[in-house]
């Protein structure tokens, strides 16, 4: 007992190490390399450490594309999405949660069936659709197909199920209309899930490449993932000082909540994927 | 489906009516009329969302799938055609296993994974939250700029994961040119990706089973693996479920990483990928349908599977 | 030999956060001990240490003359029947009881034979092929009793098994687990909270509160020769009722250790007028009856008399008092308490005085 204890404590203490290296070194990699010149990039055996810090990439990462463009579109996107989901979701919610109608079924069912459809997979059809619109190359384009969510949907449903009916027929005695019901009563109540699932669709937008890559041809209404995704193309080869720089400005929103609100980020996650 | 789309308009309709029906003189009636369709005013906004941009395209890109179409001239009907060229196609097979190995691959070993590390980390301590922190990160950010960071650190000849090889006196390895690797460097990055949501999924499903089973357990003289193959496992079967769900159609729909690191060659192209080149670069809008139209059947048959057969098996409550 | 031994038992949480104080406790073969007390006095506390669940932070607990200092709770000889069940949910109805025969290696045709008969005795062969969840809560409480029962344990630990039960059903069970001791002759201890169960079951009971035992004894020893105040209000329904001996000061005759009369509800005599019957001796009350409640049986009377609000209860059915009312309670039904609360038992009062207010 007495010498096991010690190993033991070593046995996880190295077991630790190994798993904060594993999922920390690729952060501080894209860290190290966004200030490293083209030159130490370019050295093998790569340093581990950079004593003249290369500020200027991030300069010239901003220089090399329209960046502020890029960012005001993703925060344009991220937001939108999020207020139209808000319109989209709350009354659909309370509808499933609170009434009984003949068809609310077949709306449910649908409702959900269509979290198990990937936007991967219907692209084509809704792309060929936007420009039957004219509307490659919108803010719409990017928004509309998210302006709902199932997940979202579901999620609120069950939060309103648990308020107790009697609040809301007291509110009914006391003559609210339905509209007050919802937002006097119900939606203050539900205010902890609606920010998580404004939470969950903010890092989903903002993370999203794919979408933004079919539905747009120019750099208009381009996001921040393509920007950086094109970062690669400026001069020849892959610089990567370059896009680790600009990595770096996509990821610094996301990494910075989450080092503070980083037990409300995974039990928003958690919360997810229990139900 | 254009009888809902039908309905959801008339609710809509319907609604509208129901404000003008105060200054109406048969008020009761249209009152009774108001409160039936108040409900479907209400899922009216998000039905139209769905109907538009989810049901419609399925059923568009179906009818597709039976179109030659290069978006310059006109369709032209072809039957199944398309899906007999599918069929016949080396290409496909190949996509097809590509595709079971990167769904597999990353599923099986990251739920695995998971839950060791949520075994390990189960114990609510300072450090153990902290890990739990680290391995989390990655979850939330996003794929592209996690395939840059791989993409640079597999570099064959630059990266910093055949530096560490060549410490450890290990042959490097050609990570993303390889084709008999490369898929497997980006079923590593998935998994690195996405490890950490699983732990914590896990987690909180372990501290959910209620201690006094273990109780119950250690009285009957249960030891450890016993408990954990008898009790915690059935006790999270749902979680253990949902997130093989979830991570078959994660797997299936992956398209940053291919489209990064290595544009789908060197066996690395699925069928989301294939889909797309079909779609996108090449035009070929009816054998992409086709494509879509497979997709969309494995994640049916996925799906239907689950809710009917292994959800009502594992479902305890 | 006893069968269970507790010696000078501690156990503490944390440092400040004393649940059970030097606690010494012998428990006989065969008994059927309660452990009965309010909430956190340390009775579920106990029985977990018994089992093996908690480890106690000082002192030694022998089973069957054996120190169970680091044995696993699998390997004490025991089973435990827990208050919410702990049926594994996973697993049906004959895997739930077979789970620990399987874990101590007992032959597959043995399983079968032990399963036969305690089924056969708790009637829930009907039941085994499904899930605890679709049970009713008193079959789950006999699948409970079933596990624990078909280990053959020379111990079995209760932790309030009957609480989640509607009244009915928790009578009917209490009969049956009398029944079930009668027949096993096997060592009970059961914890609970309820002074009725305790009373109705136990042979043994054993009164805790704040982690120190305040006494313990037979049931009809415990009601009818409480040893202080805590006993004499936690067992019986209503408690007993006390008085300050001090409010009586003008007499004499009273010991002067004596700070405290009590008696039991039952035990005082109603009438409309003062003094019924004056040759019997005893303390005679005046007061006005507040309320009232028939239950049947008996009639509980909430009456203000001058030295604070009592209870008192009657079995004659025939009339209802109200208003002014006289209480007699005769000398050999009154229980004297000293400062701090502890019994005494020499005669304090000359038999023949009378106490008048």
């Amino acid at each position: 007992m007495i010498f096991s204890n010690p190993i033991k404590m070593i046995l996880k203490w190295f077991i630790n190490l190994i798993i904060f290296v594993i999922f920390f070194i690729p952060f501080y990699w894209m860290l190290l390399t966004s200030v490293k010149s083209l030159g130490e990039t370019l050295q093998f055996p790569p340093t581990f450490f950079v004593w003249n810090p290369h500020f200027e990439n991030f300069k010239n990462a901003f220089e090399a594309i329209p960046f502020l463009q890029f960012t005001f579109n993703s925060i344009v996107v991220a937001f939108g999405t999020m207020i139209f989901q808000f319109i989209t979701i709350v009354p659909a919610a309370y509808a499933y949660a609170r009434y009984d109608f003949k068809l609310k079924n077949l709306f449910f069912g649908l409702t959900l069936s269509t979290m198990m459809i990937p936007s991967q997979l219907i692209f084509l059809p809704i792309f060929l659709l936007f420009s039957k619109w004219g509307m490659i190359n919108t803010y719409w384009a990017l928004i509309l197909p998210f302006a709902s969510s199932a997940f979202g949907i579901f999620m609120l449903r069950q939060t309103f199920k648990q308020v107790p009916e009697e609040l809301i027929e007291a509110a009914r005695l006391d003559k609210s209309s339905e509209l007050k019901i919802i937002f006097k009563i119900m939606l203050p109540i539900a205010k902890p899930t609606v920010f998580t699932l404004g939470l969950l669709t903010f890092i989903e937008t903002w993370n999203n490449y794919f979408w933004p890559l079919v539905m747009t041809t120019n750099d208009t209404v381009r996001t921040l993932p393509l920007g950086i995704a094109s970062l690669r193309m400026v001069e020849s080869g892959i610089n990567y000082h370059l896009v680790m720089a600009g990595n770096v400005i996509l990821i610094l929103p996301i990494l910075f909540a989450y080092f503070f609100a980083q037990r409300h980020i995974i039990d928003a996650f958690t919360y997810m994927g229990e139900k | 489906m254009i009888k809902k789309y039908a309905v959801s308009n008339h609710s809509q309709v319907g609604a509208h009516f129901d404000d003008k029906a105060s200054i109406s003189f048969n008020m009761d009636l249209l009152k009774h009329i108001g409160k039936v369709v108040f409900p479907y005013g209400l899922i009216a906004p998000s039905m139209m969302i769905f109907l538009i941009f989810m049901i419609y395209p399925i059923l568009y890109m179906i009818y597709l799938s039976f179109q030659k179409w290069n978006m310059l001239s006109d369709k032209v009907f072809i039957g199944v055609q398309n899906y007999d060229k599918l069929f016949v196609d080396p290409d496909f097979y190949q996509v097809m296993i590509t595709t079971v190995k990167f769904m597999v691959g990353t599923v099986s070993v990251s739920v695995v994974l998971a839950l060791l590390l949520a075994l390990y980390l189960n114990q609510n301590t300072a450090i153990n939250r902290f890990l739990q922190g680290v391995i989390f990160a990655p979850y939330i950010v996003s794929l592209v700029s996690i395939a840059f960071i791989f993409m640079w650190m597999m570099d064959s000849d630059l990266g910093l994961l055949n530096y560490i090889l060549n410490l450890l006196h290990l042959p490097t390895v050609r990570w993303l040119e390889d084709p008999k690797v490369a898929i497997y460097a980006l079923v590593l990055v998935n998994i690195w990706k996405g490890v950490g949501y699983y732990t914590i999924i896990f987690i909180s499903a372990f501290q959910s089973i209620p201690p006094y089973l273990y109780e119950a357990a250690k009285l009957d003289k249960s030891n450890r693996y016993r408990t954990f193959f008898k009790i915690t496992l059935p006790m999270i079967s749902p979680t253990l479920f949902f997130i093989t769900l979830t991570g078959i159609i994660g797997g299936l729909k992956v398209f940053e990483t291919i489209n990064i690191m290595t544009m789908g060659s060197n066996n690395t192209n699925t069928l989301v990928y294939s889909l797309y080149q079909y779609g996108f670069s090449f035009h070929k809008i009816g054998y992409a349908s086709a494509i879509g139209v497979v997709l969309m059947v494995i994640i049916g048959t996925v799906t239907f599977f689950y809710f009917n057969t292994l959800s009502k098996r594992v479902h305890y409550r | 030999m006893y069968k269970i031994e507790l010696v000078g038992i501690d156990k503490a949480y944390e440092k400040d956060l004393q649940v059970i104080d030097n606690l010494n406790l012998k428990i006989e073969e065969g008994s059927f001990t309660i452990l009965v007390g309010p909430s956190g006095c340390g009775k579920s506390t106990t029985l977990r240490m018994i089992a093996g669940l908690e480890q106690e932070s000082d002192g030694e607990i022998f089973i069957s003359g054996k120190s169970m200092h680091n044995i696993e709770p699998g390997d004490r000889d025991i089973a435990m029947v827990f208050q919410n069940y702990a049926l594994y949910p996973t697993m049906t109805v004959r895997d739930n009881i077979e789970f620990g025969l399987k874990n101590n290696k007992i032959p597959k045709v043995e399983r079968n034979q032990r399963i036969q008969e305690i089924c056969d005795i708790l009637g829930i062969s009907e039941y085994l092929a499904r899930k605890p969840q679709s049970l009713s809560g008193g079959q789950r409480q006999r699948v409970a009793l079933a596990r624990a029962m078909v280990k053959k344990p020379s111990v079995f630990l209760m932790d309030e098994p009957l609480s989640n039960l509607d009244a009915k059903l928790r009578n009917q069970i209490r009969t049956e687990l009398i029944e079930l001791h009668r027949k096993l002759k096997t060592t009970f201890v059961y914890v609970t909270h309820d002074q009725v169960e305790a009373l109705s079951m136990g042979t043994h009971i054993v009164l805790l509160n704040k982690g120190k035992i305040m006494q313990q004894g037979p049931p009809l020893e415990i009601y009818n020769d409480p040893q202080n105040i805590f006993t004499a209000q936690f067992i019986g329904s209503p408690p007993m009722n006390i008085l300050h001996a001090k409010d009586f000061s003008y007499l004499d005759g009273f010991d002067e250790r004596v700070e405290y009369v009590g008696f039991r509800p039952e035990h005082g005599q109603i009438s409309k007028i003062r003094s019924v019957n004056p040759s019997q001796e005893g303390l005679e009350l005046a007061g006005q009856i507040n309320t009232y409640e028939i239950l049947g049986s008996e009639i509980l009377y909430k009456i203000e008399t001058k030295y604070g609000s009592i209870n008192l209860k009657t079995f004659d059915m025939r009339e209802v008092y109200e208003g002014r009312v006289s209480i007699l309670i005769s000398n050999d039904k009154l229980c004297y308490f000293d400062r701090d609360e502890n019994r005494i038992y020499e005669k304090a009062v000359p038999r023949d005085q009378k106490i008048c207010s």
